[in-house]
């Protein structure tokens, strides 16, 4: 019998996961839906269905927290997924002595999430461990959504020349979160955890057909999700660094703990690959919304396939490698 | 080594503390590494630690010499 | 706005020209290492132009050793501070990643807050560092003291530069023509912390512009053939430095011989723990053992530090050691000369 263990590298999104993932979980589950590992599974009867778990600490953070975070994930997961988010159900796992008034605020913005993103909590589940179970409180949910008819991601359709585009600012939900764990806060200091409905609206309403593939960029950040959306397209893709929007308050944070925003989480953007005459009304239909001001292109689609390169702000072109692990606060 | 940052100082606290800012984000920072300060200097900030001051007039000086330069040059 | 690239490629290939010779500079700062690589500024120098790594990256040059001892007192239930940077490290048998207890903090008050508020549990601080995070560190001791945080203490290797400088300008296999002094260490040491070396030198800062108006002055002092150092930081770096924090440092740590990965030995290359301050001293306080890690086989960091050998002359460069799978220091910390290197290399589109 093995006595290999499960550390926290195998949390960690890198190397480590995936490794994970492909011999305990694609090994017995990797047949039907759950094959390529899509952001939401597409089911017969045109349903769309995702989950997702919330383990972060702090619990609050300017701009959200656990619970809000826990209606937004899911729903934009489903949202990435082509579908229109209907139905959430909401499992808890509460550590023993965990205070009911903080639970409470939790729940109140569980309840505020959903009404925002318009959907139900219609099941759930609730299970206390003992002391030391849990760190304070997990939070699971899982979505249902209904396909939406004028789009599906479609990553064959990729072609040299198709922009790459984002609704906002980057690296606020993972800045923000190392802000709060280390006393950093400031008005611009602010997650940017919402949900993806308006942007997916905005987008869909003005060129549907243009939209070829969308996809939420949380853990490892932009960085991450271009490389992952690459590998296995037929096509390569090149950011532009000096391209790359980021909110002055953010600039700042990531010079103080040295941290490159390109590869920390958001939770309230999404990457779209669209194509080029699709890319400018996209873009002007996301400036229109309320916070659209960071809206951007940020690269195009390029002929080598799976090839993610970064041209620098001082000239240079160099390929994207994306950090293992999360990015945490250097002084060096 | 030092990633550090140059941050305005809005509050001074007690104990040689103060609140610094810099494009609308704070933090408190420990001031004791300098001899005096006020509200509206400018200090590098490195873990928490103001370890230098600023000045900005030199700040600007250099960006009269670099401009200048260029002007040489081209 | 653009950035005037030709300006620049054009004022430094005049530079070099009137030099008429190969020449070999060094930076000595991993945030220089870090911008220099991010920035592509090596495309702008001249081939005549080499600009090496040395050893800037406080934690490339500490050794494993250092991080054995952090590992060894987790184990015995101290929580151990430690900053991002040394996370990953790699010490002789694996990194703090995963150790129970550990603390990842951005400012040396969090953990001496958080011993404070914890009376019952033991916790260390583990920090290595130049002038800038030394000078955080002697008033982290102060305040321990002022505080009476009888459970805190500090576990470090701080490195001193200054003798490191005058070995490398001596270095016959180094052969070097000048220095790119590091801006923050200067906040602290001012002008006169560099003074007397036999190298010309410029202090410089970290934005692209101001590290290629640095390069360029080094070239026309090395064409002068005259060792002055220039300050071209001089918004925060002054002559005499900040006298506030080295009067701190000088009260709680006294200069030492010291192991820098790659120079061996280095009398007066590190900063130790005074005596009075022994009892915040984690290495005295916790009976540490000091292990002389084993370098890995195959790795040449030491030589990489000291800039005999450039990152992709490593025969492990990407084969063997990349970010993913480092064998040494210099991959793993993200300002190592060989992690930047790699990170940022130039590819053709």
């Amino acid at each position: 019998m093995s006595k290999e263990i499960v550390t926290m590298a195998h949390g960690g999104g890198g190397r480590a996961e995936t490794e994970l993932i492909e011999k305990e979980i694609l090994s017995r589950f990797g047949d039907g839906p759950l094959a390529g590992l899509p952001d939401g599974a597409q089911l017969p009867g045109g349903l769309v269905f995702s989950t997702d778990s919330f383990v972060v600490t702090p619990r609050f953070f300017p701009g959200g927290d656990i619970g809000k975070l826990a209606v937004c994930g899911t729903v934009n997961d489903l949202y990435m997924a082509g579908g229109a988010p209907r139905y959430l159900s909401l499992s808890l796992i509460i550590e023993e002595g965990f205070p009911r008034e903080e639970l409470g605020r939790i729940l109140d913005s569980v309840a505020a999430a959903a009404k925002m993103c318009g959907v139900t909590i219609a099941t759930g589940d609730t299970k206390v461990v003992p002391r030391g179970g849990a760190d304070g409180i997990y939070l699971n949910t899982a979505g249902i959504g209904v396909k939406d008819s004028r789009w599906t991601p479609d990553r064959s359709r990729f072609r040299p020349g198709d922009r790459i585009l984002i609704n906002g600012g980057i690296g606020e939900h993972g800045m923000a979160i190392l802000a709060a764990r280390h006393g950093i806060g400031g008005e611009g200091v602010v997650s940017d955890c919402a949900g993806l409905g308006p942007s997916v609206e905005a987008a869909l309403a003005v060129a549907p057909d243009a939209v070829k593939f969308m996809r939420d960029p949380t853990r490892g950040g932009v960085g991450a999700v271009v490389q992952e959306m690459m590998s296995g397209s037929p096509a390569g893709a090149e950011l532009r660094e000096a391209d790359l929007p980021l909110r002055p308050a953010f600039r700042a944070l990531s010079g103080m703990l040295g941290i490159e925003p390109l590869f920390v989480a958001c939770e309230g953007r999404m990457v779209t690959v669209a194509d080029a005459d699709g890319a400018e009304a996209i873009l002007a239909a996301w400036r229109n919304l309320p916070g659209g001001e960071f809206a951007a292109e940020i690269g195009e689609l390029t002929e080598t396939p799976g090839r993610v390169t970064l041209r620098g702000e001082w000239g240079g072109r160099r390929l994207l490698i994306v950090p293992d692990g999360e990015q945490l606060p250097r002084i060096c | 080594m030092c990633v550090a940052l140059p941050m305005k100082i809005i509050e001074l606290q007690p104990e040689s503390h103060g609140k610094v800012e810099y494009d609308g984000m704070e933090r408190r920072v420990n001031l004791r590494l300098l001899k005096e300060c006020g509200i509206g200097d400018y200090v590098l900030v490195h873990a928490g630690f103001a370890i230098e001051k600023v000045d900005r007039d030199k700040a600007v000086e250099q960006l009269r010499l670099l401009q200048e330069l260029k002007q040489e040059f081209s | 706005m653009h950035p005037p690239i030709s300006f620049w490629s054009g004022a430094l290939c005049a530079a070099a020209a009137r030099l008429g010779r190969p020449v070999r500079l060094m930076e000595v700062c991993g945030s220089h290492s870090f911008a220099a690589a991010k920035f592509g500024l090596r495309s702008l120098l001249p081939d005549s132009v080499r600009l090496l790594s040395g050893p800037g990256c406080p934690v490339c040059v500490s050794g494993p050793g250092f991080i054995d001892r952090a590992i060894a007192l987790s184990r015995r239930n101290v929580r151990v501070a430690v900053f991002g940077d040394l996370l990953r490290i790699p010490g002789s048998e694996g990194t703090l990643q995963g150790e129970a207890g550990l603390m990842v903090i951005y400012s040396p008050e969090e953990a001496l807050d958080y011993a404070v508020a914890h009376p019952d549990k033991e916790v260390v601080l583990a920090a290595v560092g130049f002038e800038p995070t030394l000078s955080a560190g002697a008033a982290i001791l102060e305040l321990a003291a002022e505080r009476n945080a009888a459970n805190f203490s500090l576990l470090c290797d701080f490195k001193r530069i200054r003798p490191v400088l005058d070995l490398l300008a001596a270095d016959s296999g180094t052969r070097l023509d000048g220095f790119l002094l590091p801006g923050h260490v200067g906040s602290v040491v001012g002008e006169t912390g560099f003074a007397g070396l036999a190298l010309p030198g410029v202090i410089s800062g970290f934005s692209a512009e101001n590290m290629l108006h640095s390069i360029l002055l080094l070239l026309q002092s090395v064409e002068k053939g005259c060792p002055a150092v220039i300050n071209n930081y001089p918004e925060v770096v002054e002559a005499s430095g900040n006298r506030a924090a080295l009067a701190m440092i000088e009260h709680c740590f006294e200069p030492g011989p010291s192991e820098w990965r790659g120079m061996g030995n280095v009398p007066g290359g590190g900063w130790l723990i005074r005596p009075e301050f022994a009892r915040f001293d984690a290495a005295k306080r916790f009976d540490l053992p000091f292990s002389a890690a084993r370098e890995p086989a195959g790795c040449r960091c030491g030589e990489v530090l000291r800039g005999a050998l450039t990152p992709e002359e490593c025969p492990l460069f990407g084969r063997g050691c990349t970010p993913a799978h480092p064998v040494g220091a210099c991959m793993v910390s993200g300002e190592g000369a060989c992690a930047a290197a790699y990170r940022y290399r130039e590819v053709a589109s």
